[in-house]
């Protein structure tokens, strides 16, 4: 009895560790760091994890943990609410209807399409940003942040997998 | 019909699949709703979002002291190296500030004798509140800091923040434990100010880059690279007086400045209630949160 409770309890937590990382990437967006530029190029951290655990763990990362995860960013980098969790759930829901496409491919058809899907959403950032703030906004820092954030995405991916092996293995 | 063990599965699964996509749907609509409603009603998307903040202030409290720690070492392991160079530097400007020293104590004696002869009656002096940054949510699109102090501590919404050199921003939005600061370099920030030598006013009007642009100067102002910037008070905002930074760049019509405040390494910051929240605008009559 114990043990099947205590089981249930460690399954949860394991099927929990998609969502708690992906909250722990926003939170570590919002950190103040000790570089300079830092903050106007930040990688978007959040993003990278929504992507890859919509391609590889789509049953760990439903819809509504994209949602909230969406809000959060928003309440963090101040932006409208509502703005992030939208974006998020598209890239989502895109990269689910085209996981057949990527399954099994080799990591550069993985980080080539996360460079198309991070296009897409700078692009949508950038524009939105400039329709709101009435184009005003430069777009060095928005090509910097692209830039840095593909960079990136194989050694956030390299923990992921990480992750993904010690937490998800046997589920 | 006799029962086959897959049937239920494959009745399930379409759905399965349909409520999926209502539910996708559904956050969709959640969403777009929430843009609009945050356009529609600022204060209630302003309270929702100050509440989250305020519920993860801890959090991020705790998340961003090692941050702070490791930014030290640094600072300090650099430190070590340059000690000579920066031993002499400041036997220097000891040495100069020390003459400033004298000039300021005999200003300050003069002006004691003239306000005494004017029946002056000084400014209060403000209260102020130090608190600790505990996220740094700028991007390329919007320059902001969350602060671990909120209503609680004191905190109202147009207060002044300031680091020990300069003006920082002011108070957007405040929660129990966090408030939210909005830098002068944002695109959204204004800030009335005038030249400190020849008193000539003008607006600093933030773009998201690091040195806001001076515009609306009048045309016999001749700024200099150097010329010192401090608030006018005008727009009641701000209280005068308070440095915001130096001309940074001077070319045709553009005036740069460089603010004082060191914007991209804050660690602590003060909150000055210089009882001037009372003249800021109502939220909705603001405009609207920039993504």
């Amino acid at each position: 009895m114990t043990l099947a409770l205590f089981e249930r309890v460690d399954r949860l937590g394991r099927r929990l560790a998609p969502f708690v990382t992906t909250v722990l990437l926003v939170v570590l967006n919002a950190i103040p760091l000790p570089l300079p530029d830092y903050r106007t190029v930040m990688p978007f951290l959040p993003l990278m994890a929504v992507f890859y655990w919509a391609l590889y763990r789509p049953a760990f990362m439903p819809a509504a943990a994209v949602f909230v995860i969406g809000v959060l960013e928003d309440v963090f980098s101040g932006a409208p609410l509502g703005f992030n969790a939208l974006l998020f759930l598209v890239v989502h829901g895109l990269v689910r209807s085209q996981r057949r496409l990527l399954a099994g491919r080799g990591f550069f058809h993985v980080w080539a399409a996360f460079a198309v899907v991070m296009c897409v959403t700078g692009a949508v950032n950038y524009l939105s940003a400039t329709v709101v703030l009435g184009g005003a906004v430069r777009p060095e820092p928005a090509l910097a942040q692209l830039l840095l954030t593909l960079a990136l995405f194989p050694c956030l991916a390299w923990v992921l997998v990480r992750v993904q092996r010690t937490f998800l293995a046997r589920l | 019909m006799r029962y086959r063990p897959g049937m239920i599965v494959r009745l399930t699964t379409p759905v399965r699949a349909a409520m999926q996509r209502c539910a996708y749907a559904a956050l969709f609509l959640a969403a777009a709703g929430m843009i609009v409603i945050g356009k529609a009603d600022v204060l209630l998307a302003e309270r929702l979002r100050i509440a989250v903040a305020d519920a993860f202030a801890p959090v991020l409290d705790a998340v961003s002291r090692p941050a702070a720690t490791v930014q030290d070492m640094i600072e300090d392991a650099r430190a070590l190296f340059d000690l000579r160079e920066e031993n002499d530097r400041l036997r220097l400007e000891n040495e100069r500030l020390r003459h400033w020293q004298q000039a300021a104590r005999q200003m300050e004696a003069e002006s004691r004798i003239l306000r005494e002869m004017l029946n002056y009656l000084p400014p209060q002096e403000p209260r102020v509140v130090s608190a600790r940054v505990i996220s740094d949510s700028s991007s390329a699109y919007v320059r902001s800091l969350l602060v671990a102090a909120g209503e609680a501590g004191g905190v109202r919404r147009g207060q002044a923040a300031i680091d020990g050199a300069g003006l920082v921003g002011r108070v957007t939005e405040v929660g129990q434990r966090a408030a939210r600061i909005l830098l002068v370099t944002d695109i959204n920030s204004r800030v009335p100010v005038v030249m400190e030598q020849s008193r000539h006013a003008a607006i600093l009007s933030g773009d998201n880059s690091d040195r806001p642009r001076l515009r609306f100067l009048p045309v016999e102002a001749q700024p200099r690279l150097g010329d010192r910037i401090v608030t006018s008070g005008q727009g009641g905002i701000f209280p005068p007086g308070i440095p915001v930074g130096v001309v940074a760049h001077v070319s045709g019509g553009e005036v740069r400045v460089q603010p004082l405040a060191k914007l991209d390494r804050l660690e602590y910051i003060r909150l000055a209630d210089f009882g001037m929240g009372d003249v800021l605008p109502p939220l909705s009559a603001r405009p609207p949160a920039r993504p």
